[in-house]
């Protein structure tokens, strides 16, 4: 179902010219923000744009529901963005110059972190070998294993299961034994 | 049903898939919660699947993004135009230099062998009856005009509803290979091999991912083969073998 907020429409639908007026009508405004923070315009630029990718995330969960504008909502997460990506880049706290007050804070972060481990998860997936790696991503596109053990030179539907099994045990170690991951949860 | 660790991915599937009944759910929600490490495993496969899914929406929309910001970034100003021809010929007149240096040894490196024999033919998907129109036109868009990052996905989208599309399985090889990903690459074209012995295109495309990545004896094996059959793009083999 189409949500009541314009903007959010046109980052669910991937509309052109709709994700343009978002472009036109933020940006300056966000680059302002950003810039009173002590960032770039290039700085600018990548916290706009991981921070739609961030609103389209929130956006496509079933009973999400904007609590404020939509500009509203984008200049909190470009500032919870910002706060943590300095964090990690220039390795220093940044004060935000203004309080954040809107009731979904807690979710910004978690979603934040949601797509962080989605990264991280891609890049285990890389880690595990080109034949886990392919075996995987054709089971998470719901192709069936009977078509996968095809695909793969696997003489039965069994044996494409199994080796699934031993891959999937793979990704988790690899996934479980990275540091980062415990601060992401 | 057993609740044990044992069978435990068994009943992952089953769960993540839907296919479980009501009475077993409860069970296993039960069986997840006395132990923390194998609800995260869950959390983890689940959390992938959504991954999946997301990475399609989230390409279409950063393609997007890069397009705007591309159509919106100011050309830049006269006397930077200056320094930037200036830059550019500079550059020009190296690798004029290093090209001539490679002539006057008679040797071709194989990776400008590979820019001339790498023609990639477009795709054309539109054609093809579905319902995602929009999506293989974006898709078809993205692969012909060499933006195979932003492709990928879509590739992907594509061959999980038509998995045996062996033109989309060939354009998903190139565009790995494309991107660098010579061992995907490499494993999307055996995989063609058994999905379809009869095809042979992708032959082709495989002795160029040797070439890319400077097997030479590889290349010339799998050339030899093309014009021994007299499969796809033989005459080509010919004069590629004759160059290396």
């Amino acid at each position: 179902m189409p949500h009541k907020d314009k903007y959010l429409n046109y980052l669910l639908d991937n509309d052109q010219q709709g994700v343009a007026e978002i472009y036109k009508e933020f940006l300056p405004r966000i680059e302002a923000i950003i810039g009173r923070m002590g960032g770039s315009k290039d700085d600018s630029w990548d916290i706009f744009q991981e921070s739609l990718i961030v609103i389209l995330k929130k956006g496509q969960e079933p009973d999400f529901q904007l609590s404020s504008s939509f500009y509203t909502f984008l200049v909190s997460v470009c500032k919870f963005k910002w706060y943590n990506e300095s964090k990690k880049k220039y390795k220093k706290d940044v004060t935000i110059d203004e309080k954040i007050t809107l009731k979904d804070d807690s979710d910004i972060l978690e979603s934040m972190h949601k797509l962080e481990r989605f990264k991280l998860y891609k890049e285990k997936l890389d880690a595990i070998g080109p034949e886990c790696r392919e075996l995987l991503e054709l089971f998470f596109q719901k192709v069936p294993l009977k078509e996968i053990a095809i695909r793969m030179g696997l003489n039965t539907e069994n044996a494409a299961k199994q080796k699934k099994y031993k891959c999937q045990k793979k990704l988790i170690e690899k996934v479980k034994n990275d540091h980062r991951y415990d601060q992401l949860l | 049903m057993n609740f044990d660790n044992e069978n435990k991915y068994h009943l992952f599937d089953q769960y993540l898939g839907g296919d479980m009944n009501p009475q077993d759910i409860d069970k296993f929600k039960a069986f997840m919660q006395s132990d923390a490490d194998l609800a995260l495993d869950l959390q983890i496969l689940s959390e992938m699947n959504e991954a999946t899914t997301f990475s399609n929406a989230e390409a279409q929309l950063r393609s997007t993004l890069g397009q705007i910001r591309k159509e919106h970034t100011p050309a830049p100003a006269k006397g930077r135009v200056t320094r930037y021809i200036l830059f550019a010929l500079l550059m020009g007149i190296i690798l004029y230099s290093c090209f001539y240096f490679f002539l006057s040894k008679n040797v071709v490196p194989e990776n400008t062998l590979h820019q001339q024999y790498a023609l990639v033919e477009p795709l054309h998907l539109t054609t093809k009856s579905g319902s995602q129109v929009t999506d293989l036109r974006l898709l078809q868009e993205h692969y012909n005009t060499g933006k195979y990052e932003a492709a990928l996905p879509l590739i992907d989208r594509y061959l999980s509803k038509n998995p045996r599309d062996m033109d989309v399985l060939l354009a998903k090889g190139i565009a790995l290979m494309e991107t660098g990903d010579y061992d995907r690459a490499h494993h999307m074209f055996r995989s063609m091999s058994m999905l379809s012995p009869r095809v042979k295109k992708y032959r082709w495309y495989q002795a160029l991912l040797y070439m890319k990545k400077g097997e030479v004896e590889d290349t010339k094996r799998v050339l030899n083969d093309i014009i021994n059959s007299k499969t796809y793009n033989y005459e080509k083999a010919k004069q590629l073998l004759g160059k290396l």
